[in-house]
């Protein structure tokens, strides 16, 4: 059975919030968080990171709940979701210079294990450092649809940019992981065009 | 080997939420409601005072603002004439003539400031 807390909705936790109901707030952190978690660690693929953006956003919210208008017909989740994804884009461009060293190293340990029997984990970490190295926009669209199940309006709502530019994004995005993956050794069927088998 | 981009993309891992994470962001926002809190309480102890003042001053009516202008103005005449009794002490009333001060002013030269 639900309990009585879980039929309030986010939109009336959020007009409690500017009422300074610490309550509301505790609540929809604990409804939000793991998902917003989930979707800072994406875009900075580093968990202390992720927290400082999650706990960025739900402070801004709590500073400033009336930024959030239910009267434009936008969902809490999808508006969180842009708050989030650009702070997380902000706390990539503070460290980028580092970043893009970082996974120069990266590639230069992988590159040899190409053509070897790859563990999981270099799988995951090639994987990463190849999402990572994708413009943020690119990311942000891959993220938001691939990842996070959104719909591509929705996605597109939240990177404030139109359908048919969204998927733009997302083919590019996409495009370049295939690429970079493939030449990496990682995707099969592009190894199999290489050869012409 | 993964067979397309798809299935790969599906292997990507997200680590749990660090533990004890929604207690700080709680714990932070509750902090963050102090320092509200008092900048309310200094607004409201700003409109305590601005209400005290208002009621040991109250607000003169437009007959009382119009003579109280009119004494500031006479007043200001008045300050403005012993000032100006001053001036003409200070220089022309001593026996020298305005110019003279003015020819002292014009003899200044560049190369007397370098």
């Amino acid at each position: 059975m639900a309990s009585n807390t879980d039929q309030i909705s986010d939109e009336e936790l959020v007009r409690r919030i500017s009422e300074s109901d610490h309550g509301a707030f505790a609540q929809l952190v604990e409804r939000h968080s793991k998902l917003f978690f989930s979707a800072a660690y994406r875009m900075v693929s580093n968990p202390e990171e992720a927290e400082d953006v999650v706990q960025d956003a739900y402070i801004k919210l709590w500073q400033r709940p009336e930024a959030f208008d239910p009267s434009k017909g936008v969902k809490f989740t999808t508006w969180f979701y842009r708050v989030v994804t650009n702070l997380a884009i902000d706390q990539t461009r503070k460290r980028k210079p580092q970043v893009k060293s970082e996974v120069l190293d990266v590639m230069a340990d992988k590159a040899p294990l190409a053509d070897e029997q790859l563990s999981e984990s270099d799988e995951q970490a090639m994987l990463e450092d190849a999402i990572q190295r994708l413009p943020e926009r690119q990311k942000a669209a891959l993220n938001l649809c691939f990842y996070e199940g959104l719909s591509n309006k929705e996605a597109a709502e939240i990177l404030d940019v139109g359908v048919k530019a969204l998927e733009s994004l997302l083919m590019r995005a996409k495009k370049s992981l295939k690429d970079d993956l493939g030449a990496q050794g990682l995707l099969e069927e592009d190894k199999k065009r290489k050869t012409g088998s | 080997m993964n067979n397309d981009l798809d299935t790969l993309l599906n292997k990507r891992k997200v680590p749990d939420m660090p533990e004890g994470m929604n207690a700080r962001i709680i714990a932070e926002a509750a902090r963050t409601e102090q320092t509200r809190g008092s900048a309310q309480h200094k607004l409201s102890l700003g409109c305590v005072f601005t209400r005290l003042f208002d009621d040991i001053f109250p607000t003169p009516q437009p007959a009382w603002a119009a003579a109280a202008a009119v004494i500031v103005l006479a007043l200001g005449f008045v300050i403005g004439d012993m000032v100006d009794i001053g001036l003409v002490d200070l220089s022309a009333t001593n026996g020298d003539e305005l110019s003279s001060f003015m020819s002292v002013e014009d003899s200044f030269s560049v190369q007397e400031w370098v």
